[in-house]
């Protein structure tokens, strides 16, 4: 058995490619026009005129290179706490010479309150914190912290802390 | 009756029990590992785990092991600057311990000829004094209550 479309449905699909035909050569009639304008006025590129790489705004070009590569954002960053300046100024000395024991005992116990503080860390946990602040590790066995510190080598100088305490180990 | 297995048992030493014990250092990266071979003051006032003087620093670096900077709180409430690391505990007088050995906190300070060990080494045990005899009994397992 033969299939055939009713003549009816035919002529609807005629009258619509034929719409769409007269619709896409309508729409490009108005693009041309569109660019024509532009083109006439200045308004957007043109293959003719060579802007070198340079936007205009107002009389004086904006060049891409007067911008910053990177845009960098404002403020302190979140994994490093904020130091109080005699922190800072005992972090400096420390980076120029050798300090006494008495200043590193102070420095590390500084940093470690700041961080902390910072961090919100529990008391009675063993961390590893850089002189700048950063938790590197935490742990909640002392034993478990320096397992998991041997293993790897590390930039920056880091201390370990228990939290709430002023030493890590020591007399009861 | 207790039938927990002796692990070591000996006279005070100068009044204080002493104990010789085998810890070792191992790079985990190279493997290499170093043993230090000395005398412990068994030490209920030290929270940590082993002690031993600032000048064994040499013998843990030289297998390129990066102590760690922290503090130590001493006799009197000073608190000190201290390195750490962490070491195995595999021989206390004349028993082995099964390999690796029992993982513990080392920490170099101070210039003392014994070494401490801790509380956290002593959890691991039962240890008993007896003052008048000047006599310490290590045992292993968890000590039964006498009815």
């Amino acid at each position: 058995m033969a299939l055939s479309a009713p003549q009816t449905e035919v002529a609807t699909l005629r009258e619509r490619e034929f719409t769409t035909e007269r619709s896409f050569l309508h729409t490009t009639t108005i693009e041309q026009e569109n660019y024509e304008f532009a083109r006439s006025q200045r308004l957007g590129p043109n293959s003719s005129v060579d802007t070198g790489g340079r936007f205009f705004l107002g009389d004086g070009p904006l060049q891409l290179k007067d911008l910053p590569e990177k845009i960098e954002p404002i403020g302190f960053p979140v994994n490093i706490p904020w130091l109080p300046p005699n922190t800072v100024k005992l972090l400096n000395k420390s980076k120029k010479g050798p300090i006494t024991e008495k200043e590193l005992v102070t420095l590390m116990e500084m940093v470690a309150e700041r961080a902390s503080e910072h961090f919100q860390l529990d008391v009675g946990k063993f961390v590893a914190i850089t002189f700048h602040g950063r938790v590197v590790e935490v742990s909640d066995t002392r034993v478990g912290l320096l397992k998991k510190l041997q293993s790897r080598k590390h930039p920056e100088q880091i201390f370990v802390w228990r939290i709430g305490s002023n030493a890590f180990s020591g007399r009861l | 009756m207790n039938s927990d297995p002796d692990i070591c048992e000996d006279h005070y030493t100068q009044g204080r029990p002493i104990v010789s014990a085998k810890i070792v250092v191992v790079n985990p990266v190279t493997l290499r590992q170093t043993t230090i071979h000395k005398d412990f003051w068994i030490d209920t006032g030290f929270d940590g785990g082993i002690h031993v003087a600032q000048s064994h620093e040499a013998d843990i670096t030289m297998i390129g092991v990066d102590l760690l900077n922290g503090t130590i709180g001493v006799a009197g409430g000073r608190t000190d600057p201290a390195h750490r690391c962490l070491v195995y505990l595999q021989q206390i007088g004349d028993y082995e311990l099964p390999m690796p050995g029992i993982e513990a906190e080392l920490v170099l300070h101070g210039s003392a000829r014994h070494g401490l060990l801790g509380l956290d080494i002593l959890k691991h045990w039962t240890v008993k004094f007896n003052g008048p005899s000047e006599l310490f009994k290590i045992t292993s397992g968890s000590a039964q209550p006498k009815k």
